[in-house]
């Protein structure tokens, strides 16, 4: 699997399967969360059954995307149109709280 | 951000929180937009995080709906912000599901966080603002079903 032109993932989820490994289920609901490992760079997928829902939370993303998570390819279904069903994310780790800041 | 996110690209997020803010080297970035709406939209939200969510959407149910609203996004952050200053989860512990219930009848009836805790100024007059927004005041915008006095 390789980045087109474009610069982002286009790849299928057949492919990915595999090689995903499962989030917790509490930060995975209500879209499918993976961690996937490419080019030693931790990536997650978000895969959706609906591809009219993951069409509707990419366009916000898009026209948020000063502000929101960067898209780095989309998931693909194979059967039976080549439908986005999902998309990729850099793996990044939520905002911490003061108290992981020692106080003066 | 929220408001940059209403105001610059008409969108609502409906599930701000702490684990829906990423670090991107210094800057924060949204995620999870599963119940996000464009403000030209009236959507009535079936799921939600109820530790983040206002009274107002804590007493909408199927015979009383409320739509989502932008002053939703912005109680979240008022909770998101409590919490990372804090440190604490707000209205916390709960974990069987009988103390969810009794979680639920705190959060309807407008529990105080305790804002003073916070001890950097400007998040804790930020927090302050977000709880008193008065539409998200149950007492004023439920709404009487017919016949009911």
């Amino acid at each position: 699997m390789t980045a087109p032109s474009s610069g982002l993932f286009d790849w299928r989820l057949r492919d990915l399967i595999p090689d995903l490994k499962d989030l917790p289920p509490e930060s995975a609901r209500p879209g499918t969360l993976a961690v996937y490992r490419y080019n030693d760079q931790d990536y997650i997928i978000k895969s959706r059954f609906d591809p009219k829902v993951a069409q509707r939370e990419l366009n916000f993303l898009k026209a948020a995307a000063d502000i929101s998570v960067h898209i780095k390819g989309y998931v693909r279904r194979s059967e039976p149109d080549n439908k986005i069903i999902g998309f990729v994310m850099p793996r990044l780790r939520t905002v911490g709280t003061c108290t992981t800041v020692p106080r003066r | 951000m929220v408001v940059h996110l209403h105001e610059r690209h008409h969108i609502i997020h409906g599930d701000i929180k702490p684990s829906n803010l990423l670090l991107d080297g210094s800057d924060a970035r949204l995620c999870d937009f599963d119940t996000a709406a464009w403000m030209t939209e009236t959507i009535f939200p079936t799921r939600f995080s109820i530790r983040y969510v206002s009274p107002y959407r804590l007493v909408s149910d199927r015979e009383n709906p409320r739509p989502l609203i932008p002053e939703e996004d912005l109680y979240a952050a008022g909770i998101t912000v409590w919490e990372i200053f804090v440190g604490e989860t707000p209205f916390a512990p709960y974990v069987s599901q009988d103390a969810e219930f009794e979680l639920w009848d705190q959060i309807v009836a407008r529990p105080k966080l305790d804002v003073d805790r916070i001890e950097f100024e400007e998040a804790r007059l930020y927090v302050k603002e977000c709880m008193s927004i008065e539409c998200l005041n149950v007492a004023q915008s439920v709404t009487q079903p017919e016949g009911h006095s």
